[in-house]
């Protein structure tokens, strides 16, 4: 454990000392540049290379613009600089997501076992932050790797970027080191202080963790957005406005909330694996019911904030388009507009996940028989669903192909490839997933208020209405009208899937409210089962691998969009097969990594027995611990 | 919650191996649908020169075109999706004369060009109805300002659009063709295919050898046949008559010829400098100003030395063809033609020109009688010789 700790520090020093000196190699820190243009705001002035810019010649400042690299500029390390980037960068933000996310859901946890008292709630929580604590050096490994490889292959690039964020990404290297001791104080003092006042002491650190880790996160992501967007930079990247205003550009908070809930998802899938690995591997019925259980929750965690994932994504994509119909097309009509057909099967692949492991988990009590025969229905409407979701629009074809099929789109499955027909199956898709979340809640409670008839025809009229009013506006609005109005309506689908999640939560919590529980076996699972909290991370991890390379290459060839280009040997859109290998070279790194870390979890949880007792259990030499 | 009893239960196997076979075999799944995909890099645009100079007002529509769907990216918004006015759908010129008429437009444009010029470099300043950015009333375009980045227009190839909106309804081209303007940098790699033929030329000799005016005609003391002898056509044509010869070569046929067989798309090819090298020079040729063929000097400066070039320079095939390491590019290349035909399909191209037409490349341009023309020994050697043509 100390080595641990140690190392996490060593990286983080390693990072700040890299801050700096890029800092003074930016040659911007003699100037007054540095400062004003950085954290503490006001106009940037410098007495560099002038900017040639009509706005200037009105006034005596004079602005650096953003450099203009030349290919000869970019070091040459004999393999694709963007490659070495692209994996390192992807691993980072991999456990980054992790470690972000876990102490999230721990402290909601850790919480509900103060007020349940139930201890199971908080020995849950106390072995999820111990996964988070091992991935939180992994992570600084990562961190300090990415930023050496940044400053030594894009050194252009990071001079300007570390000149444009100045001082705030000092700030950033300070926030490290609390959230550093404010994380080891929570996780090593979690049994010092689990009684008493000591526990709001406890679980206000756990606050400031979460406070430190969003803050860390925001700032970073500014980076990523002002590179998508910039703002605060004149038309040729120089800097004119504060450090605020460079990172409240127009996709930023859209970023924010991406990821944050993205973040809660990833994390619930990775610690459900571990739970299901635990499951598996688990020797006694009661740890396997203990796994069982955690794996439950995780995946639980998961798919609720998986929910409403595509609306935050929904969000983002408008604010896209809203900053430039150019980018967004890039990115969903353009290009990279394949990209979204293996989104479909990703997100597909989630869903089905999801809706197995749910489906299994009825057998563990005998009043899921009551709702076992919707299962063949929902499994029909979620494959038809994915189906639709996967078709797509324009198919490159052969001159005979073309020929043969009358057009470049299928005469009848072609109108499944438009926008309107997935928004109609992303929509039923996610209600269905709900309904399955819901039959699988009440499958071990009996109703007892009287008006539970009226509380159920309710909830089913709610379905209907939405259901129908989802099919209904995509279908008029999407192929009846034009584009403008196909826009407006999957707002409205939006809503309907909204409103039957918020009322399905909010009058399954009056209508069972006192209601009779019948016994769940915990434990009583398939193993089947456990392998869909394994595809669960594996495709949440591509999924994040995707989007973040979409993300990224909306770009196309700017390092800054519009402000700084991207003139390396790289400054091409890769293909789709080479853009997937990739992905799934940095998932299978992931994989291995995370294997180590629950190996690790497991090895601080596992005590040799004393050489003298050897002799009297030969067969047990370890005791597995469930804690 | 039953957490169960504690008795021992039995483990499923090698849990570890299990589960990262499961994953990889998943993860290597997302993989195989990413490269059954269509596999499309996406460029960066290259920065090149091209002389514009050498722009005819053909290629200068076809660069204009080039931009529009490429480096341009106008074709991304602007299309049958209804993102944006499908412009390959509409007449743009009326559409500008009528957004001139609308009481809203409040720009300072006269007429459609510069209509079209403003729309471009500041689309707010007539929105299109219904296509203005959300929420706006048709007040803000969507459109960014295709002369900023990251599109980056120039001036020339705004231009270019504007000519191809103009020619592709028909339209008479208004914009001027910037023949006198310096080398500009030019951001185009879709343009490189349109702009391949603008060779400069400054000569009689080079306009002759850039549109193979000797394939058909006698003329600078060779040539074929096929059309009339243009030696002293001075003499009998002034140089309006010469002019319009060659820009509607059926109008007037010379007695004893068919119509139909020169090329009529002279006009749309050649620039106005060339057309002009042209008919001054044959509207003063009252009398024979060369000697000896110039076909050769055209075509090679190595002395012909063996039988096939003497043949190649007889019958002007560089004039079109790139052939031992020189040639026009009016035609496709011969230097790798034995590497995709055989000898059947080589001397059928020269015999039957026009029976199969290599892609890129028009048909009717190369005459359809070398085979009265020349010997069988002749094509022979010439066919032999092709054969050996693979690009080693």
């Amino acid at each position: 454990m100390k080595a641990r700790r140690y190392s996490s520090w060593l990286m983080w020093l390693v990072l700040l000392v890299i801050a700096v000196l890029s800092f003074f190699w930016s040659g911007t820190l003699t100037t007054a540049n540095t400062f004003n243009s950085g954290f503490f705001g006001a106009v940037a002035a410098s007495t560099e290379i002038p900017a040639d810019m009509s706005t200037a010649e009105n006034t005596e400042l004079t602005l650096t613009p953003a450099p203009k690299p030349t290919r000869a500029d970019y070091p040459d390390v004999g393999v694709s600089s963007r490659s070495i980037v692209w994996v390192v960068a992807q691993l980072h933000l991999f456990f980054g997501a992790l470690v972000l996310a876990v102490p999230l859901f721990v402290l909601v946890i850790e919480l509900l076992g103060v007020y349940t008292k139930d201890s199971r709630y908080d020995d849950m929580a106390h072995e999820f932050m111990k996964i988070s604590i091992t991935a939180y050096s992994i992570t600084a490994l990562f961190g300090g790797t990415l930023a050496l490889a940044l400053f030594l292959l894009y050194p252009d690039l990071m001079a300007y970027l570390m000149r444009v964020f100045g001082a705030q990404m000092m700030v950033y290297a300070i926030l490290f080191f609390l959230e550093s001791i404010v994380l080891y104080i929570y996780y090593y003092g979690w049994n010092a202080m689990r009684y008493g006042n000591a526990k709001w002491v406890h679980l206000s650190l756990g606050l400031l963790l979460n406070a430190v880790g969003a803050t860390l996160m925001v700032t970073a992501n500014s980076w990523a957005t002002f590179m998508m967007a910039p703002s605060g930079v004149n038309e040729v990247g120089a800097v004119i406005g504060d450090i605020w205003e460079v990172m409240k550009g127009p996709l930023w908070n859209p970023i924010n909330l991406h990821r944050f809930i993205a973040n809660i998802a990833f994390g619930g899938a990775v610690v459900g694996a571990y739970a299901a690995y635990k499951c598996l591997a688990a020797r006694t019925a009661e740890a396997r019911a203990h796994y069982d259980w955690m794996g439950y929750t995780s995946n639980f965690i998961a798919i609720l904030a998986f929910l409403p994932l595509p609306f935050a994504g929904y969000w983002l994509m408008a604010e896209i388009y809203a900053y430039s119909q150019q980018m967004g097309i890039t990115a969903m009509g353009g290009i990279l507009a394949w990209l979204f057909i293996i989104q479909a099967v990703l997100i597909g692949t989630i869903l089905l996940a999801g809706n197995y492991y749910l489906w299994s988990g009825m057998s563990r009590t005998e009043g899921s028989k009551r709702y076992q025969r919707f299962i063949k229905y929902i499994a029909v409407v979620l494959v038809i669903c994915f189906l639709i979701w996967v078709t797509p629009h324009t198919l490159i074809l052969t001159s005979g192909e073309i020929a043969a099929l009358g057009g470049s789109n299928h005469p009848l499955l072609g109108a499944l490839g438009i926008m309107p027909a997935k928004n109609i199956a992303v929509n039923l898709m996610l209600i269905f997933t709900f309904m399955s979340f819901q039959i699988y809640r009440r499958s071990d409670k009996v109703a007892t208020v009287s008006w539970e008839t009226a509380g159920n025809a309710l909830m089913v009229a709610i379905y209907i209405v939405a259901i129908v009013n989802i099919i209904f506006v995509g279908v008029y609005y999407g192929y009846f009208t034009n584009t403008v109005y196909k826009v407006g309506s999957s707002v409205i689908q939006v809503v309907s899937t909204l409103t039957v999640i918020i009322s399905g939560v909010v009058l399954d919590a009056f209508l069972y409210r006192k209601a009779k529980t019948l016994p769940s076996h915990w434990g009583q699972v398939s193993n089947r089962a456990q392998y869909a909290l394994f595809a669960l991370p594996i495709a949440f991890t591509w999924l994040m691998a995707l989007m973040g390379y979409v993300r990224s290459s909306v770009r196309t060839h700017w390092h800054v969009y519009t402000v700084m280009k991207d003139t390396s040997p790289d400054n091409f859109i890769p293909t789709i097969g080479y853009a997937g290998n990739m992905m799934t070279i940095v998932t299978v790194l992931f994989v291995l990594f995370v294997l180590f870390i629950f190996w690790i979890a497991n090895l601080s949880g596992t005590k040799q027995v004393p050489p003298y007792a050897t002799h009297k259990a030969p067969a047990a030499e370890r005791v597995e611990s469930t804690a | 919650m039953n957490t169960g009893k504690t008795e021992e239960i039995k483990t499923s196997g090698n849990v570890l191996l299990k589960s990262m076979v499961f994953s990889l075999g998943l993860a290597l799944l997302f993989t195989l649908v990413a490269n059954l995909l269509p596999q499309v890099e996406g460029e960066a645009p290259v920065e090149q020169e091209i002389d514009l100079g050498t722009l005819t007002m053909e290629s200068f529509v076809a660069l204009g075109e080039a931009i529009f769907t490429g480096n341009g990216t106008c074709s991304l918004c602007h299309n049958d999706l209804g993102r944006a006015p499908d412009i390959l759908a509409l007449n743009m010129v009326d559409i500008a004369n009528e957004h001139l008429e609308d009481e809203r437009y409040k720009g300072n444009a006269t007429d459609a060009e510069s209509y079209l010029y403003e729309s471009m470099i500041d689309p707010g300043i007539y929105v299109v109805k219904d296509f203005g950015k959300k929420g706006s009333n048709d007040t803000i375009s969507p459109m960014p300002r295709i002369d900023k980045p990251p599109i980056e227009l120039s001036v020339i190839e705004i231009n270019a659009v504007i000519a191809y909106m103009q020619a592709k309804d028909g339209h008479d081209v208004t914009v001027p063709l910037p023949v006198d303007a310096p080398v500009e940098e030019v951001q185009s790699v879709e343009a490189e295919k349109s702009s391949m033929n603008t060779i400069s030329v400054n000569t009689i000799e080079e306009v002759v050898a850039k549109y193979a005016c000797q394939a058909c005609h006698t003329m600078l003391g060779g040539g074929g046949d096929l059309g009339p002898e243009l030696e002293q056509v001075g003499k009998r044509l002034n140089a309006e008559e010469i002019r319009q010869s060659i820009i509607d070569p059926d109008a007037e046929i010379t007695e004893g010829f068919s119509p139909g067989v020169m090329p009529r798309d002279f006009a749309e090819k050649m620039m106005v400098k060339e057309l002009e090298i042209l008919v001054t020079f044959l509207a003063d040729s009252k009398v024979i100003h060369h000697e000896k063929p110039v076909a050769s000097s055209l075509i090679n400066t190595k002395k012909a030395s063996s039988e096939v070039e003497k043949v190649i320079a007889q019958f002007g095939c560089q004039a079109c063809h790139k052939m031992l390491g020189s040639g026009g590019v009016l035609g496709p290349s011969l230097e790798r033609v034995g590497a995709y035909l055989d000898a059947d399909e080589i001397r059928q191209s020269i015999i039957e020109p026009n029976r199969v037409i290599t892609n890129g490349f028009p048909s009717g341009v190369m005459p359809p009688n070398f085979s009265e023309q020349m010997s069988d020994a002749q094509l022979d050697l010439l066919v032999t010789f092709l054969m050996t043509q693979k690009g080693d």
